[in-house]
Order: C-alpha cells, then structure tokens, then sequence
C-alpha cells in the first residue's frame, strides 16, 4: 500500500512535538512551526508557556488549551496546544490553527458586535421606558394635587353664582368660571394621554344614540361660532344606524377635538362633520367620520407631525397651553378603539377622516313607565367625612337649600363617622381617599362590615384619578367614585342615582 | 525571588479586558473594538511589598457566564479579575451567580470585580447605582484614561502573595 505522503506532508507542517522536563526543560524538538534550542527552557519563549511549566507537577492527566495566540518577534500564530503525559515523558504538542482561526473571527467580531448592538437597544428602552412610567406618575401625582383646589375654586364659584350679584361681577364670574373649566380640560386631556401611554384607558361598550352625540355638538358649535363668519354643517347618512353600543364618551371627545381643531384653524368658510357608513352586517359597522374645514391648511412638511403631543400649527403664535394635545388624544382613543384616522390638506383646507368600529344595537323591548306626579319627595341624610376645613364650607355650602331634600352631617374623621353612624340612619356616605385616621379603603370595609352601615351607598370624591385604586375601592364596596373637580349637578346626579 | 503568577481575566465580550491587560502592559488604548477569538496572554513584571511578582496575564474571550469559559484556561490560577461595563447591565445582572460560581469551583483563589468604562459614567451615578454587595470592593476603572488600571493589577497580585 502506498504511504499518504501529501497527509504526511501536511502533518509534518503543522504539527511540533516537544519532549520537556517537569521543570519546563526542552529535551528535543523537531521544530517545525518554532526553532527552539535543547536545554533551553520553554517558559522563556513566551508566557503562555511560564504559566503551564508551573502547573507540569501538579496536573497528571492531558490537557489540551485551544485558540492560543503565540506572538512574538516576528512571529504570530494561533494553536491548539496539548500537554500529554506519557510514563515519566511529557510532551507539548502545537497545532498550527492560525488560518483556520482566522477565518473564523470576523464571523465572531460581527456576532458579537451584533450582542452588544441589540443589548444597546434593549438598554435604550428600558430607560426610555423607566422614564416614561416617571414621568406619567410625574402628571397623575400633579394632576390629583391640582384637582382638589380647582375643585374648590369651581365649586365655590358656582356657589357664588347663585348668589345676587352686578352685572359686572357676574360678567368677571363668568371669565373665572371659564378659566377655571380650562384648567380642568387641560388637567383632563393631560391625564388621558398619560392613562393612554400607561395603557390604563378602557373602553366601554353601551348602547347609545349617535344621533344625540352629533346634536349636542352641533348645538354647542354653533354657539360657540356665534357671530363668526362660519358656516357648520353636520350631515349623517340615511342608511347610518344611530343607535349603536360603543364608548359614546370617547366618541364624543374625538370630534369635540377634532372639532375644536378645524374652529381654531377657521377664520371664515365653513366646517363639516359627516358621517356616512363605510361597511355593515347585522351586529356591526364601520362608519366614516370626517370633519373638514376650508382653515389656513397645514403644510405639508409638518403634516407628520401633527398628531405629536404639544404639537401646535404655528409654534411661534402665543396660544394657550395644552391646545396641541387634542389632536394626540385624537389619535390615541381612535387607535383604542381599533379604527383608523387619516389627514389631507393644503391651502384650502383641511379634512379629517376616521374610520370607526361599533356593535349595532337590537331592538329593545319598551320599559313600562311610570304616570309622572306620583313621586314623593323624600328626604335623604347624606354623612360627608372630611377634615379638611375649605372642602367641609364647600359641601355645606353646595348642599345649602338645596331642593332635592339632601340633608347633611359632616364627620372630622372615620372615628366620629363610626360614632355617628351607630346612632343615626344615614341614606349615602361621601368619602375622601385619605381621612386622618384611616385610610378611605380601611373606612369602606369596616363599614361593609358592620350589619348597621353594609347597606348604605358609599360615594369616593377624590382628586385621585389612578384607575386601579378606583377599582380597588368599588371592589371593597363603594358604590361609586366621583372625580374631582366635579359640579353640583354631577355630584347631586350620583347621589340621587345611587340613593333612590 | 520572582514568582509567576497567572491572572485569569473574566467577563462577558466588550467590556474591556484586552483594553484593561493592553493599557497596564503596554501603556495604549484603541476605540475600535476588536474580538478576543482564544486567549492571548502577556506578562508583565511589578513591585509588590519588596517582592517581584511577573503577572502572567489570561485575557480570554467574552462569555456571557463563566461556565461558558473554556476549563483549560482557568486551570492552575492564581487569581481571577472580573470585568463588566458599567454602562451595560446585562455584564453585570448576573455577577450573585457568577461570584458564587467562582467561590464553589475555585474557593481559595482571590476574585476581583472591576467596572470598567467608568469615564463614561459620573462618579457620583456610579457609587450610587452598584450598591450590591458584590460591588463593595469593586474598582472602577477607564482602560481609556488608565484610571485605576494599575490598582487593580496590583491589588490583585498583592491578593495572590
């Protein structure tokens, strides 16, 4: 049989095997990658091999150290080096692998470069994240330490408008009034981008009448518009069904802003809300909204950008904060309620336009009603637990000779609460979140605890507006929760509502 | 008497390790990040408590675990130095499981924990962002700058004698 010379050949090139003492000590080599010299010792070539001499007495079995790099003076190779120990020999054997590696590393330069990119990004968004749920905390702590002085301030200027008073005063009351509201739309469009961001918005799903949504705006328009050389059209489609199950309370804010967009933008022309039906079955439909107006247009270089938080057409212009945020909510509730929101415009104008989900109501069996005149006028002993001396003048003065026959007991704290509700019967309890004694949480469950009070309805008024400490609170038994700031009629709505 | 002692350098890719061994040994830093395929080793011969101690420098390859390191490499170690990247979490998240991995299959060998990069961060965020115990004794160190790279070879050698 012939010898494989060309597999000797390749060996013999690649391959140096040396016989050494313990002590590091070269007894032969046939130097075919190094020249090293008998007697000499091999930890003086280079220091990987210091490092293994040391290690020669005291490791018996054979080790192999892949990947070295061996470089030197003139010299740079990368082995595979095995330490074999045969009878009282040891041998050092050199595997040349410096292409085979070679070739290798820049597939391992771009894995790695790779990693560390992507675990870069990963950072990146952590932090942005971490920033994020700060700085929405940041808004829901502002917003609830902004809601319950406004709430006063709202409360008590109602309150002073029904009282008699000049021409002059009731004009300037009305500009505070105003002002007022705007602080409260501006604290509730912050506080629903940051819900949003949060994912903390639901939707709801109940009946209600299209037809109503769009008269009411309508109504309101126009009144606003008064003298204004604009003319504002609605128009629905026959073919629209208006009675429909959503959340009628997003719907309306969509177009109040989208509304309150094309007015701003609109000097003189006109502004158009139209609905048509783009598509419908026997349980659901998608309609098509737009809102047009023949305004000043945007320009096509900003147009992305107009759905961006505290975007405003014309930054340089001194407009009142907050006024760009409408068109984020927008864009936001439209995403939430799985529809779509598209933008065209130019010179002449602007349209927007949306397509948006609903169920379709069934038809309804008609309720029995009552003959009117037949109720009587009941009095109802409504107890308020508050400690705060400003927010008790408040309910006493908002419940003062007041038609609706509430009549109202005020409790420092949940110590004198628990006292008062053991020797009196009370209709309705009005609780805070935090009380000085306990918390609101800890005063609901006791009270549904007790065989005297578990029965009696339990509004939260808070200026808190988190979500899950709403739902923590109707979960231990409060009946509702009531935001501030909030009006008479909402407060005396609820409590009607929930004491009938 | 001169002792060799071989340093075994630790830690995941790109954070710093040929930089650290390159910036002690041969005094020069490079931005270019440039893979540690194997393991290259060095050596470089310092003055410790009237001792000469020739420092034989194992700078391997990242990992992303020790476990993950070749055995050969570790074998008949004097002393380890673990790297992160103190502006990447993910090189020290791990470090509990890493240290106690180190002290259960190499229970007398001395360990150092280095965060490298530190000019990238601020001296205050540092002190306050690695509270950890496994922090306490760590160095913080810029290959770039040569902020206590020399401290941590010699706390290290010190450590071995």
């Amino acid at each position: 049989m012939k010898k494989p010379l060309l597999k000797e050949e390749f060996l013999n090139t690649r391959i140096q095997q040396l016989e050494i003492t313990k002590e590091g000590t070269i007894v032969c080599s046939d130097n075919v990658l190094f020249p090293f010299s008998i007697d000499e010792n091999i930890a003086s070539f280079h220091p990987f091999f210091e490092a293994i001499v040391g290690t020669l007495t005291s490791v018996s079995d054979d080790i192999t150290y892949p990947c070295v790099n061996i470089s030197g003076e003139g010299f740079s190779k990368i082995l595979d080096i095995s330490v074999v120990q045969r009878k009282d020999s040891t041998y050092v054997l050199l595997f040349d692998f410096t292409q085979h590696y070679k070739d290798a590393h820049p597939l391992v330069q771009e894995k790695n470069e790779a990693a560390i990119a992507k675990n870069r990004l990963a950072f990146d968004k952590r932090l942005l994240l971490a920033k994020e749920t700060f700085k929405n905390n940041f808004l829901s702590n502002l917003n609830h330490e902004v809601r319950n002085p406004l709430n006063n301030l709202l409360g008590f200027m109602e309150l002073l408008r029904k009282t008699k008073l000049s021409y002059d005063q009731n004009e300037t009351l009305k500009v505070m009034q105003r002002t007022g509201m705007q602080i409260k739309y501006l604290m509730d469009d912050m506080l629903d981008i940051s819900k949003m961001e949060r994912g903390a918005i639901l939707m709801q799903q109940v009946p209600f009448n299209l037809g109503h949504i769009l008269s009411n705006l309508q109504q309101h328009y126009r009144l606003k518009i008064g003298v204004k050389n604009i003319l504002l059209e609605t128009t629905i489609d026959d073919n629209v069904p208006k009675k429909l199950i959503g959340d009628p309370f997003r719907l309306n804010q969509i177009l109040f802003n989208l509304l309150e967009n094309a007015y701003r933008n609109t000097t003189t022309g006109s502004i158009m809300l139209g609905v048509t039906l783009q598509e419908k079955n026997d349980k659901n439909c998608t309609l098509t909204i737009s809102v047009s107006d023949t305004g000043k247009g945007i320009p096509a270089s900003e147009i992305d950008r107009i759905f961006d938080t505290y975007y405003q057409l014309k930054e340089n212009e001194i407009t009142p904060i907050g006024e760009g945020l409408g068109l984020k909510i927008v864009k936001d509730l439209i995403a939430l309620l799985n529809g779509k929101i598209s933008v065209k415009s130019d010179n002449t104008g602007t349209v927007f336009t949306s397509q948006l989900p609903f169920k379709i109501r069934g038809k309804e069996k008609k309720r029995p009603t009552v003959p009117k005149g037949s109720g009587i006028l009941m009095s109802k002993r409504i107890l308020v637990i508050e400690d705060v001396e400003t927010n008790q003048m408040l309910f006493m003065r908002t419940f003062l000779n007041n038609e609706k026959g509430f009549i109202l007991e005020i409790a420092k704290d949940a110590k004198h609460a628990y006292s008062l509700l053991e020797k009196k019967d009370y209709n309705l309890i009005i609780v805070k979140n935090n009380l000085p004694d306990s918390s609101g949480l800890d005063f609901i469950k006791n009270c549904k605890l007790d065989s005297k009070s578990e029965h009696i309805p339990i509004i939260v008024a808070s200026g808190s507006t988190m979500l899950q400490e709403q739902e923590e609170m109707l979960a231990k038994g409060a009946s509702a929760f009531l935001s501030k700031p909030y009006t008479q009629k909402e407060l005396f709505d609820t409590i009607e509502k929930l004491s009938s | 008497m001169t002792h060799s002692k071989k340093i075994v350098i630790l830690g995941h890719f790109g954070v710093g390790k040929t930089s650290l061994v390159r910036q002690f040994v041969e005094s020069a830093f490079s931005e270019d990040y440039l893979v540690t395929v194997g393991v290259h080793v060095k050596k470089k011969t310092v003055e410790i408590e009237s001792k000469t101690i020739n420092l034989i420098l194992w700078d391997i390859e990242g990992n992303t675990s020790i476990k993950k390191a070749r055995e050969s490499y570790l074998l008949g170690t004097h002393g380890f130095i673990y790297v992160f990247d103190v502006t990447h979490p993910e090189t020290y998240e791990n470090i509990a499981n890493e240290m106690a991995f180190l002290s259960e299959k190499y229970p007398h060998i001395p360990v150092d924990v280095v965060g490298n990069k530190a000019d990238l961060f601020t001296e205050e965020f540092t002190s306050d962002f690695f509270k950890d115990k496994h922090f306490s004794q760590c160095l913080f160190t810029s290959a770039k700058t040569g902020e206590n790279v020399v401290e941590v070879f010699k706390k290290i050698a010190l450590q071995t004698l």
